[in-house]
């Protein structure tokens, strides 16, 4: 198992920067995820740690070995292709055999690790299948074999599931973990979807415009985010911009008096991140509660989710779906309170 | 009522293809198997007869040449296509559309083009002879290697437009996989780029055995004693024995059907590819910088050589008759050809029968091609749509010297279909010959749009309660103008310097450019021969102007823009 470290990695295309500064260290077996929206470099980042990219600044080390200047067939990783970028020409077994036959791995030997790794990924029988005839999510299985076949130090993931449908997107994504697990390999793994970075990363990295937000397993970025960008990717946190004095949290008509916990930020512009389940809903009048106005009411089976308006401010809510959300209907008001264990008050704007 | 309209079209398509078309075939097979007004295989005994070694030598000749024109052709476009694809370097956008300047250039001024530069008078042996001081030309090109190198010349092109739409296609992440993979650009090359390669280079191959196989002009010129099918058609005609010209191109048709059954079914429509669902960006090969160096230089050393007799034939045409006899280039330059071109009707007058050819080709060709490509792709589904189509565009594949002779065999009396007289003589002959040979053009770009054409947009302006004509108009019309456009100005191209039945079907009156030229260069008025060209060149060059303008954005995705 090896480990990963970037050292303030910097990669600037035509003047804007795609990587800035960026430093990590990837602990050895570890399942690390670089979770961040489209465009703000985690594709970037992944390549430079590839080879495909050659960094500005900065270094990239694995198993304390300095890797920037090598080639990529020279790091001793393993990639999966966002298109998988099957040979598609080969049959399935040609496609996973191509980076032995490469190295000028024995036939025998060749063949035997082809066939194990094959079924592992459970795709045995269809060896000698041309992979154009393949469904998308077989292969994308032949993808991660023809990757891990070679017993990288490192496997990277370019959102490997971004081309299947949502039912095969669940299964293979319990596929790769149990795959990664067994085989103990370091992954690093880049996507946009929240959930597949949640389930499947033991740590993350939220990107935004090239740097890193924060690093942390996924509960502690759920739970704790260091900012409101976090709080609104990863939770889809309400970001309410307001003004605060450390005692009370205002944003036009809407008054909230913070609780012991959250008192203290310095007095000026703040901004409260409050995740949708953290929206309380009550009778109105109820106590600590604030009257709003039902806008919009979505029934999604188990919870029931709404947009409500105190004010000028609009504030997503969900709840578990009772007698009680049924009846309220658009243009309703209801009680709105703030679970505070599920809200953060940041200094500054959004 | 539509549907009445409908039959009565098809109907008439029908008649007008076994009128015009299968007929003309028809009176050929049955002119080849006749002998003294009998069935007989004797034209057959006799062309594969040993002892009249003949006609053999020139099937030879021909496939030999072909084969070599296919392998060269194809390595030289393949090797400009890497270049051009792989590499960045300055001028790229103008030199790429240097690079397909022969496809531009009508058969015979290609020809002579290359005969005035490495011809054994043309200017490259002169000059070696000058430097070297030897009494003869060192070094020319003629005979059966002459003959290969025109043809490369000329259709090096369909290699390098098809591997270059075909390397432009190759994801990125595939290379980057491979390399990543351990593979260096040459394994990489091998395994996984020829590979992608292959339908494109079988496509070019294919094209180019045809082309070769038809070649008249390149053999004419260049073959000196050595025999070629096309030639021996020409002198069979010329020398009287129509039915044994009818066998000769019986067997020159057999043989480049045969090419372009295998042409047409090594283009999988829509073949499968694995993972190409995100967006690829073109792929690029990390060669090294010495590699990089060797194949640049290569690449505009042959592109210079291109340029070269294009150059030439502007220069000869501004050069005085009589000034060119031993000096390496001519002594002497004025605009006189020019002026007497334009000036002296006489002169004058090829240039308006080609015109006039081609305007009616054009005229006829989109009347027949558009609807027969409508009726090709919209008509029918599955295998019985792939038939049709390969039926109607059979013409294409049939060498111009077949046809004509096809045409003066079934034409040489009067038929109810030719309004009750004879075409062989007049004019007319010309324009059919020119539009059974090129319709298929109109009809492939005209049908290849209408694949593209996706039919739930005609659903949707159905649903939405547009008229027949609405639709037309505003959904079909659009789809389908950059391929008629593109197949009408293929059109234009080859009626405007058509030569290849011409030679065999023209009279004095009707006499085009290609014919006239060639005439001229007989009586060594080389200056008249080359002005002609260059006028013929800058029509052609100012309709793809045009063609480009009118059809772009929508057909520079399919390589025409390449062509202007």
């Amino acid at each position: 198992m090896s480990s990963l470290s970037l050292r303030t990695l910097s990669k600037t295309f035509q003047g804007t920067g795609a990587v800035r500064g960026v430093s990590l260290d990837v602990t050895p077996g570890e399942f690390f995820a670089i979770l961040g929206p489209s465009g703000c470099g985690k594709t970037t980042l992944l390549r430079l740690v590839a080879g495909y990219e050659r960094p500005d600044a900065g270094s990239i080390v694995i198993d304390g070995q300095d890797v920037t200047s090598m080639r990529p067939q020279e790091r001793g990783i393993g990639m999966v292709f966002q298109n998988y970028a099957l040979f598609p020409h080969l049959t399935v077994h040609e496609n996973v055999a191509f980076g032995l036959q490469t190295r000028g791995i024995p036939a025998e030997e060749t063949r035997e690790r082809v066939d194990r790794m094959l079924g592992k990924v459970r795709l045995s029988g269809k060896a000698a299948v041309a992979v154009t005839s393949l469904s998308g999510g077989e292969q994308q299985r032949v993808a991660v074999a023809r990757a891990l076949v070679l017993r990288p130090r490192l496997l990277l993931f370019d959102e490997p599931l971004s081309n299947l449908d949502a039912a095969l997107r669940l299964s293979t994504r319990e596929e790769i973990r149990i795959l990664q697990r067994e085989e103990g390999v370091t992954t690093l793994y880049v996507t946009h979807d929240q959930s597949e970075a949640m389930t499947l990363a033991d740590r993350i990295a939220v990107m935004r415009s090239g740097s890193i937000e924060q690093v942390g397993p996924p509960r502690e970025l759920y739970d704790l985010p260091a900012s409101p960008f976090v709080a609104g990717f990863l939770g889809g946190a309400n970001l309410v911009e307001g003004t605060t004095d450390g005692i009370t949290f205002v944003a036009g008509e809407l008054r909230i008096p913070l609780p012991p916990s959250h008192r203290g930020p310095a007095p000026g512009p703040a901004t409260l991140a409050v995740k949708p389940e953290g929206v309380l809903l009550s009778e109105e009048g109820g106590e600590g509660s604030v009257p709003s106005r039902v806008v919009m009411r979505e029934y999604l089976g188990f919870t029931t989710a709404f947009r409500l308006r105190v004010g000028e401010t609009e504030l997503r809510s969900v709840a578990l779906s009772s007698s009680f959300t049924a009846g309220l209907e658009p243009g309703h008001t209801v009680g709105c309170a703030i679970d505070w264990t599920r809200a953060t008050i940041f200094p500054g704007g959004a | 009522m539509k549907r009445l309209a409908a039959h009565g079209l098809t109907v008439g398509l029908a008649a007008a293809f076994a009128a015009y078309v299968l007929f003309p075939l028809g009176m050929m097979m049955a002119a080849s198997l006749r002998s003294g007004g009998e069935f007989s295989f004797a034209h057959y005994r006799f062309l594969f007869d040993t002892g009249n070694a003949g006609n053999l030598e020139a099937v030879v000749n021909s496939v030999v040449v072909s084969l070599w024109s296919v392998v060269l052709s194809g390595l030289l476009g393949l090797l400009l296509a890497f270049v051009f694809t792989q590499f960045d370097f300055p001028w790229k956008s103008p030199l790429s559309r240097l690079a397909v300047l022969p496809v531009a250039l009508p058969p015979l001024v290609g020809v002579i083009a290359f005969l005035f530069v490495f011809g054994e008078t043309g200017i490259i042996p002169r000059g070696l002879q000058m430097i070297l001081g030897t009494s003869g030309a060192p070094l020319s090109v003629n005979g059966i290697s002459g003959v290969v190198l025109v043809h490369v010349y000329s259709f090096h092109v369909y290699s390098f437009l098809f591997c270059s739409a075909a390397l432009r296609n190759i994801d990125s992440a595939q290379l980057e996989a491979a390399a990543g993979l351990g593979s260096g650009p040459w394994r990489t090359f091998g395994r996984i780029v020829l590979p992608e390669l292959r339908p494109a280079l079988i496509g070019a191959s294919a094209l180019t055995f045809m082309a070769s196989m038809a070649s008249f002009t390149a053999p004419l010129l260049f073959a000196g004693d050595k025999r070629f099918i096309t030639l021996q058609i020409y002198q069979t005609k010329l020398n009287g024995d129509l039915d044994l010209a009818a066998a000769q191109s019986i067997l020159l048709t057999l043989v480049s059907v045969f090419f372009y059954g295998l042409l047409t079914s090594a283009f999988p429509s829509g073949a499968a590819r694995a993972g190409r669902k995100g967006t690829a960006r073109p792929g690029l090969l990390r060669v090294s910088g010495g590699t990089r160096r060797i194949l640049l230089a290569i690449a505009i050393f042959v592109l210079s050589l291109e340029i070269l007799p294009v150059a030439v034939i502007l220069l000869l045409s501004f050069a005085r008759e009589g000034s060119w006899t031993t000096q390496l280039v001519p002594s002497a330059y004025v605009a006189d050809n020019y002026i007497a071109l334009l000036r002296d009707p006489k002169m004058f007058e090829p240039v308006m029968n080609s015109l006039l050819l081609a305007g009616l080709t054009l005229a006829a060709a989109l009347a027949f091609g558009i609807p027969a490509a409508f009726f090709a792709t919209k008509g029918r589904r599955g295998k019985g749509r792939r038939v049709i189509q390969m039926v109607l565009t059979l013409p294409y594949a049939v060498p111009g010297t077949a046809i004509a002779v096809a045409l003066i065999l079934a034409f040489n009396s009067p038929l109810w279909t030719t309004g009750g007289s004879v075409l062989v003589g007049t004019f007319w002959i010309l324009p059919l010959a020119y539009v059974v040979r090129e319709y298929p053009l109109v009809l492939r770009s005209t049908a290849a749009s209408l694949e593209l054409l996706d039919d739930s947009l005609l659903e949707a302006a159905d649903g939405l309660g547009a008229s027949a004509w609405r639709k037309f108009r505003t959904v079909t019309f659009p789809a389908v103008l950059p391929g008629v456009v593109a197949g009408g100005v293929l059109v234009v191209i080859a009626a405007l310097g058509e030569f290849v039945s011409s030679v065999l079907l023209y009279t004095y009156a009707s006499r085009p450019v290609s014919v006239e030229i060639l005439a001229q260069l007989r009586l060594f008025n080389i200056g008249a021969a080359a002005a002609y060209a260059v006028l013929l060149m800058v029509i052609i060059l100012a309709l793809l102007r045009v063609a480009e303008r009118i059809s772009s954005p929508l057909a520079s995705d399919r390589g025409f823009s390449y062509l202007s």
